[in-house]
């Protein structure tokens, strides 16, 4: 346009070296890209010193290689860091794995009735984010007549349950012995323990999401942001491996509560279930109460096909559930 | 050319002006629960209270227990009326429908098993195992009922909870609850506030709605959370 109509003037300019005009327009586009690139880099602004992590976080070491001294002085950061933001002291310790245990869960569908009392009994053990909202289980409200998982709905909202045209399904980390988790994770951040259950390195995970993708179960979670939970709600009975508080951008999942489990305890989601449908034990134990529902009860795994070996199983041992204004004679249907 | 050279530097202006003026936004949006999780929503403790010793009325030394009145007013086994007394007991057993079955008529402290074999109340499983035997072998193995406490009993105590801890022997179904609230997951906060659709901001709702939801369905305070999911209400 410039030139089309005064080619003589930008000439005269052109020829000029170092004009006044030109000088003016170049050195504000100039001041214009800087104070862009400047302004694209606000967002550091609202950065805060949580966000940088210590030193010592940066040099720690992965959770195998550490010996005494180094987890001790890990959890001892833990701790102030927790002391800092919320003000309580919590217990921090390092639970490990007991030899001649391997831990397998079992679920009685027949006796399930979707109450979610689990999912917020996890919820508060594990110190999981209020909000965001992470959960590890997540009941599927299921329609009589098939186990497919995608006509499963876990948004239900009923005034009572359970509903006598559907059976429920809590899912939440199946602790698979062949884990396509571990396998993906690009630096072994996640691992499974010789007692079954699969862990995580909250410090070592680099938040790539792939273990997430890898589950067929959608047993992993993400803290896409700072976890919010309100200081009164925090679980002070903390391990490194399980419910130590997370930081933004890295993977969490059901880890069996193994602070609670590896010292001979219920997992909290099974404490906590109303109707016994929640079992939970030792399966190298022949005595053991889920030793015996896998020798006694049709048991079934969830998605068998993909090969991910859980110990985690289903069974049915009734037809119906036997609940208000149901029939209540053995064998008989509506 | 110095044209040019304006018209970028106005663009960069632009941008530096958007990037320092535009207002700090939410990365993620909240998605509180519905409601806050009380202590009570997460207790632990039974159902039912374990009754181990048979009910009475008074307290302390002038407490009477059951065969106290009972001995001064004996039944007869054979002639079945309907009780002018324990109004308050709705008996909804299925096919057990007679006192006797369970209380022992000699002794109302009592309970029965076969043959007249008075048991005491702390026995009732025993009681139960009468009629629902498989349920008894499940629950002596520990398939059947809640364990809670230890798994490992070398490390602590398991406690086995009996059958009367959830059920209520005169009307044995398994009572509904209401059940706590779902996952937020599509961070629709509260539903329906002041007038307000949430509904509308969202388009995989939206998508839901229009697709999924069959008409002739009763408008609940469930109505808003079946939208979400039209498979439950498709295989019905």
């Amino acid at each position: 346009m410039t030139e089309d109509t005064k080619p003589e003037f930008a000439e005269v300019t052109h020829e000029r070296s170092f004009s006044r005009r030109g000088f003016l327009r170049n050195g504000l586009s100039v001041v214009g890209a800087m104070t862009a690139c400047v302004g694209a880099l606000s967002p550091l602004r609202e950065l805060d010193g949580d966000d940088i992590p210590s030193v010592e976080k940066f040099l720690q070491r992965h959770y195998k290689e550490m010996n005494g001294t180094e987890m001790a002085s890990a959890l001892e950061r833990i701790r102030r860091e927790v002391k800092k933001r919320w003000d309580i002291d919590p217990v921090v310790r390092d639970v490990r794995a007991k030899d001649g245990v391997e831990f397998v869960y079992a679920l009685n569908l027949s006796r399930c009735i979707g109450c979610r009392k689990c999912v917020h009994a996890c919820v508060e053990e594990n110190n999981q984010s209020r909000s965001p909202e992470i959960q590890y289980i997540r009941v599927l409200e299921m329609p009589r007549g098939t186990t497919d998982i995608e006509k499963g709905n876990h948004h239900y909202d009923r005034p009572t349950v359970p509903d006598d045209d559907h059976f429920y399904m809590p899912i939440q980390c199946h602790q698979c012995a062949d884990a396509p988790c571990v396998k993906v994770c690009p630096v072994e951040a996640t691992w499974t323990e010789k007692d079954g259950i699969t862990v995580i390195d909250y410090d070592w995970c680099i938040g790539c999401r792939y273990c997430e993708a890898a589950c067929p179960y959608w047993a992993r979670r993400f803290n896409y942001t700072k976890p919010e939970i309100p200081a009164a709600d925090i679980n002070p009975e903390m391990s490194y491996l399980s419910n130590r508080p997370r930081e933004k951008g890295v993977m969490e999942k059901c880890t069996f509560c193994l602070h609670r489990t590896r010292e001979g305890k219920m997992p909290a989601c099974l404490e906590v279930c109303p109707t016994g449908a929640r079992k939970f034990g030792n399966v190298l134990d022949p005595d053991s109460e889920v030793s015996q529902i896998l020798k006694n009860k049709r048991v079934f795994v969830l998605k068998e096909e993909v090969g991910t070996l859980p110990r985690f199983f289903y069974y049915f041992d009734e037809r119906y559930p036997r609940t208000e204004g149901g029939l209540d004679g053995e064998g008989e249907t509506k | 050319m110095s044209g040019t050279n304006l018209g970028v530097s106005g663009i960069f202006f632009a941008l530096a002006a958007w990037f320092f003026l535009a207002p700090a936004t939410d990365p993620y949006p909240s998605s509180k629960p519905v409601r806050a999780i009380t202590p009570e929503d997460i207790s632990t403790a039974p159902r039912r209270v374990r009754m181990t010793e048979p009910p009475g009325i008074g307290e302390g030394a002038f407490r009477l227990s059951c065969q106290e009145c009972h001995k001064l007013f004996p039944s007869d086994r054979d002639v079945r009326v309907r009780l002018s007394q324990h109004e308050d007991i709705h008996l909804n057993h299925g096919l057990n429908s007679w006192c006797f079955n369970c209380h022992s008529l000699e002794d109302r402290n009592k309970l029965v098993l076969e043959k007249d074999e008075e048991i005491g109340f702390d026995r009732v499983e025993e009681l139960c195992a009468k009629c629902h035997g498989t349920v008894y072998r499940d629950w002596e193995r520990g398939m059947h009922g809640r364990t809670n406490g230890y798994w490992d009993t070398s490390a602590g105590e398991a406690e086995r909870l009996v059958c009367t801890q959830c059920h209520d022997p005169h009307s044995p179904a398994y009572s509904s609850y209401e059940p706590l609230p779902g996952p937020n997951t599509l961070r629709m906060g509260e539903p329906l506030q002041d007038g307000h659709d949430e509904r509308k901001r969202n388009p995989l709702m939206q998508w839901r709605g229009q697709s999924g939801q069959e008409s002739g369905h009763e408008p609940t305070q469930a109505d808003h959370e079946s939208t979400l999911a039209p498979h439950s209400e498709d295989e019905e």
